[in-house]
């Protein structure tokens, strides 16, 4: 049985336990084989630069399929293009390795048959905040799959002190981060990959690793602001063991000395909610609402982002300025 | 209706009961009790198949018009006191005016609880032109094979046309309407969440209900709140000695008490009689357990009622109950999901009704009742609340005009508020608020132009005002016809009408456990209307109406039901429901024994029913229509209920088979992995689980469910009151009927396993009375 099986048994028994417990268990019989569906994740995300006017972009899809057995065609070949309201059109390119779409400490679970990666970036953007972007993914196998999206507005950051994008937090206290609203955005994701953990919180007697990624999510187009690092990590906590756990906790009086963080405050669009936030119940999964349809299913979601890179430090000298005032 | 109603009046023969008598009156207690509910049967002295049958109204009212001059024996029954039993003679174009004394009959006699439930039913049958209603006394649940516990709500799914979903909830459905269409009242209270355990048992502790009554359709005008059925939990308040009933089940341990106030206090206050009865239950594993571990659920249930009847025979009573389930799992060992949860409703009313001379009465009525649920993740600051609350004041006045006709009218406004909320990490998820204030008025009149028709005609008139939201005005006329047949043996009824609904339940009635999460209707959701029509054939046949049958036929629409939106767009707060239509039509067969060794029942409800709603899951901006059968469109449902004293050492024996066809569900056709974006990375991360690709919605069903359960009761009379041990197994012969199907698409070849309904379950329990 494969780790995914094991925490997708898993997931079930937590539903189930009280009445797996009573004797309540069907008998297990095998079924005919599920539908081959290609699904594509694909997402444009312009990051918005604090001392350029142009923004640059990132575009990346993975290729998957609904669980099929072993030998499935590979999803490589597939053309896969975005295109905006004018002529421009970028081209993704199909990667080496699905490594380069994926966390590389996730793909031990990776078992999908035959994924595969396409990237492109491109500086500056082709396509502006605001566009409409058309999706159009042409698979080796002569499956067609389209999506639309319209990119979240631009947005700036308020009250935010830097230079170039970064800024000193001072140990163990919070901050709010606020920036304006972004047109047409669904919500705002603001995720952070934190760094030099261990060391920072060693003389705590925490066993922490040394880099952490958290996320935290504002609701709605006006909901621009986020106590950080306090509010980040709420989801997360669920999947963590007790060791990260332990430093989600320590992580709300805000970061300890000597850690730092890369933040993004990522505007995104309805596309991108729909799936990430899904649907109704179903016993055998979670259900998503698609962006993508055609002879496939999937989600082509747009983001607008920005990023701001943080040191924990109560040292003026030599570090960039505070990024502004402590939160209560 | 104008038309039918004209109709009616044309096709009456003239004069036909002009030489005719009548009989009114009312029945009390020998210590001044006016005795509500007691059977009141009329018997030709000269021919014993001529027979008419009533039953009394809450203040003991009793009446028979168009009775041909002659001798009859009158006779009646009411569990608790000795059947009486008087010869009178009608005279032509009179009215015999009689009181009727009725002496208490301490310890309960099997024939005369029979002989009242059958009363109950023929009085019904002659007296209720329209309405489909069935009830279970208390006796008649406990002799139900339980789950564990002796439960009002779970008794009412053996009724016709009543269908459920899962062994584990004590939600029901009524002929196509959803869980949330039925009023559930405790002595007119509404409860808005009657379950404890997420839907498992009811709140309604068995102790203190003398009966359970479900309308399932053709109810009248005075009814409104909810379009699908009107379930009505009528408190026990005991007979004013001093008595104890005590209980212990594998769930919880209760007590209920009744009395009444010291002879001297009521005579000096000027009151006839008062009673009283309260109750209290609690599981008690969590106590038993304490010394080695923290058992992290409880529940507790108390409840009160109290009665005051004047010298002139005014009733005044009260109702309270408070219920709450505590869930803490915040102190459990390494539980990786330390939450809070702590739910339960709170409801009070008192109502005082003033019995008028010539039948009728007048009566004034308040009540409060609320929901509240507190679920919070102890550790991130998590909180999910909800919170509904009504408060209502009523007046009712029913009159009887002339021996053929009874008016009934009154006037009621309550207010509703409701208050939900979800916030995670410093962020409103969702957040619905509002109130709404509802004026209503009806007015219906019940006629029995002469011994072959009844026709009753209402109209009732809703005036919502929601905050926030538009004012509406629904107006929602009734009527109900039936012919009787076979000398008033049999009829043939058509009832139809409109009913309306200002609030809606959030509950995915797709979960086998769950709470009602309410919004009303305003900007966020519209009030259901629902048009329904039924006809029906019902008739007594066999000895001194030993058998009872009916059936029914009907059709429903609803317009305005609402669905959460799974695809609501956060900016805009008023889209998080959506709402749609339905219908359906379905035939209910019941035929009920009551007379003989073995007493009960057998019901075979067909239904058929479907639901139109925007197709939020497509992803299609605007939504397509999507159509399909609800989970409760239970094709085909027979439910046998027998009920028998054995030879065998007075051991009485209760049995209830249940066969149902297959509930519909949506199929997965396959699944993949799950992943979720880092956008600070540009890269996704897989998300340990899988989501699925889904066939048509609902387009599959599940197999035909079918079940056995039997109770054994043996009650032993002692001086001082009884003992009665019970045992009770449910699922005798261990059926696996289906809860739920996983598909696992990634073994090669794929799976699919489940969780089955409630497997074999034996439960034992033992109840004392004290007298």
């Amino acid at each position: 049985m494969s780790p995914r099986q094991q925490r997708n048994r898993r997931a079930i028994a937590i539903l189930a336990a009280p009445l797996l417990a009573t004797g309540c268990e069907l008998t297990e019989v095998t079924v005919e084989l599920g539908d081959d569906v290609i699904v594509a994740e694909a997402q444009v995300v312009l990051t918005l630069h604090h001392d350029d006017d142009e923004p640059s972009l990132t575009a990346w899809t993975l290729l998957h399929r609904t669980y099929q057995p072993e030998g499935a065609p590979s999803l490589s070949g597939a053309v896969i293009t975005v295109s905006g309201e004018g002529s421009e059109t970028v081209r993704l390119v199909e990667q080496d390795s699905v490594e380069l779409c994926i966390v590389p400490d996730s793909t031990e679970e990776f078992a999908t048959e035959g994924a595969a990666c396409y990237r492109a970036d491109a500086t500056p953007a082709p396509f502006a905040p605001g566009e409409v972007l058309t999706l159009d993914i042409r698979a080796a196998d002569g499956r067609v799959l389209t999506g639309t999206s319209q990119v979240p507005g631009a947005f700036s950051m308020t009250g935010l002190t830097h230079v170039a994008g970064r800024c000193r937090l001072l140990p163990d206290t919070n901050y709010r981060f606020l920036w304006t609203p972004s047109d047409d955005s669904w919500a705002y994701i603001i995720d952070a990959r934190l760094e030099g953990l261990a060391a920072a919180f060693a003389s705590r007697g925490i066993n922490a690793p040394d880099t952490l990624y958290m996320v935290g999510v504002s609701i709605g187009r006006e909901d621009t602001d986020i106590v950080f690092p306090r509010n980040l990590g709420v989801f997360d906590f669920f999947d963590s063991d007790e060791d990260e756990r332990e430093v989600i906790r320590a992580l709300r009086d805000g970061l300890p000395e000597g850690s730092r963080a890369a933040v993004a405050i990522t505007a995104v669009d309805r596309n991108w909610v729909n799936w990430a936030r899904g649907g109704n119940f179903n016993p055998s999964g979670q259900v998503r609402i698609p962006s993508i349809f055609g002879e496939g299913t999937g989600m082509f979601g747009t983001a607008t982002q920005r990023r701001v890179w943080v040191r924990s430090s109560p040292r003026r000298e030599g570090e960039p300025p505070l990024c502004g005032l402590p939160w209560n | 209706m104008r038309y039918i109603l004209v109709l009616l009046v044309l096709t009456l023969p003239p004069g036909a009961s002009a030489q005719n008598g009548a009989i009114s009156g009312r029945v009390w207690s020998a210590d001044g009790l006016l005795i509500g509910a007691a059977g009141v049967r009329l018997v030709a002295a000269d021919d014993s198949t001529r027979q008419r049958a009533t039953d009394t109204d809450r203040l003991g009212f009793f009446a028979f018009s168009d009775v041909a001059p002659g001798g009859y024996v009158l006779t009646v029954a009411r569990i608790g006191y000795a059947p009486h039993e008087e010869r009178v003679e009608v005279a032509a174009g009179t009215r015999l005016e009689i009181d009727i004394t009725m002496e208490a009959q301490p310890i309960a006699l099997t024939g005369i609880e029979v002989e009242a439930e059958r009363s109950r039913a023929r009085a019904r049958f002659e007296e209720s032109a329209g309405a489909t209603v069935q009830d279970i006394s208390r006796v008649e649940m406990k002799a139900l094979p339980i789950l564990v516990e002796t439960d009002p709500l779970r008794a009412v799914e053996v009724l016709p046309g009543v269908n459920t979903i899962s062994d584990f909830t004590a939600a029901f459905n009524v002929r196509g309407g959803s869980a949330d269409q039925n009023l559930i009242l405790l002595d007119d209270i509404p409860i808005f969440n009657p379950f404890h355990l997420g839907g498992l048992f009811s709140v309604f502790n068995a102790d203190m209900v003398q009966r359970a009554e479900l309308r399932a359709g053709g109810f009248p005008a005075e009814y409104g709140g909810r379009v699908s059925s009107v379930l009505t939990v009528e408190t026990d308040v005991g007979d004013g000695k001093t008595s104890v009933d005590a209980g212990v089940s594998l769930l919880a341990s209760r007590i209920a008490v009744d009395g009444s106030l010291p002879k001297g206090f009521v005579d000096q206050v000027g009151l006839a009689n008062t009673r009283w009865r309260v109750s209290g239950r609690r599981s008690y594993v969590d106590i038993l357990v304490r010394p080695w571990f923290k058992f992290p659920y409880h529940l507790t249930d108390m409840q009160g009622t109290f009665e005051a009847w004047t010298k002139g025979g005014n009733r005044l009573r009260f109702t309270g109950y408070k219920g709450r389930d505590v869930l803490d799992l915040s102190d459990v060992g390494d539980n990786p999901l330390p939450i809070q949860w702590s739910w339960g409703n709170d409801a009070v009313g008192g109502s005082w009704t003033n019995p008028m001379r010539a039948g009728g009465s007048m009566g004034v009525g308040a009540s409060f009742s609320r929901f509240t649920s507190d679920f919070e993740f102890v550790e991130t600051g998590s909180r999910f609340t909800s919170d509904i609350q009504e408060a209502k004041f009523r007046t009712d006045l029913e009159q009887r005009p002339t021996g053929r006709t009874r008016w009934k009218s009154g006037v009621a406004a309550k207010q509703l508020v409701y208050d939900n909320r979800i916030e995670a990490g410093g962020t409103v998820f969702a957040e619905s608020a509002g109130s709404g204030w509802e004026a209503a008025g009806y007015s219906q009149i019940h006629w029995d132009p002469n011994s072959r028709w009844l026709v009753e005609a209402g109209l009732r008139v809703d005036h919502w005002i929601p905050d926030p939201g538009e004012s509406r005005t629904t107006l929602s006329p009734r009527f109900a016809v039936k012919r009787f047949l076979r000398d008033r043996n049999a009829a043939v009824r058509l009832a139809g009408g409109r009913y309306t609904q200002f609030l809606h339940s959030l509950r995915d009635e797709e979960l086998p456990l769950g709470i009602d999460i309410w919004v009303l209707a305003g900007t966020r959701a519209p009030r259901i209307v629902s048009d329904q029509l039924q006809l029906g054939l019902e008739t007594f046949f066999g000895g001194d109406d030993e058998w009872y049958a009916s059936l029914e036929g009907y059709y429903r629409t609803f317009d305005g039901v609402t669905t959460v939106n799974t695809a609501d767009d956060p900016n805009d707060e008023l889209d998080d429901l959506v709402s749609g239509d339905g219908w359906s039509y379905g035939v209910d067969f019941f035929l009920r024994r009551d007379r003989g060794a073995t007493t009960g029942w057998v019901t075979v409800s067909f239904l058929k029913a479907e639901r139109t709603f925007p197709d939020t899951r497509s992803g299609l901006d605007p939504p397509p229509g999507l159509t399909y059968p609800p989970i409760f469109d239970r094709r085909l449902d027979i439910d046998l209920v027998l009920r028998r004293q054995l030879d065998w050492w007075g051991v009485e024996a209760g049995l209830r088979a249940n066969f149902g066809t297959g509930i519909p569900y949506t199929r997965p056709l396959g699944q993949f992995d799950v992943y979720r974006r880092r956008p600070v990375e540009s890269v996704v991360e897989y998300n340990n689980g899988s989501a699925v690709a889904l066939g048509p919605r609902n387009g599959s069903r599940y197999p035909v469910r079918h079940r056995l359960d039997l109770s054994l009761r043996k009650t032993i009379a002692k001086e001082w009151g009884r003992v009665t041990p019970y045992l009770s197994v449910i699922n005798l012969y261990n059926r696996k009927n289906v809860l739920f199907y996983f598909y696992d698409f990634e073994p090669d070849p794929p799976t699919r396993s489940g969780v089955s309904m409630i497997p074999f379950l034996p439960t034992l329990g033992v109840e004392v009375s004290f007298r």
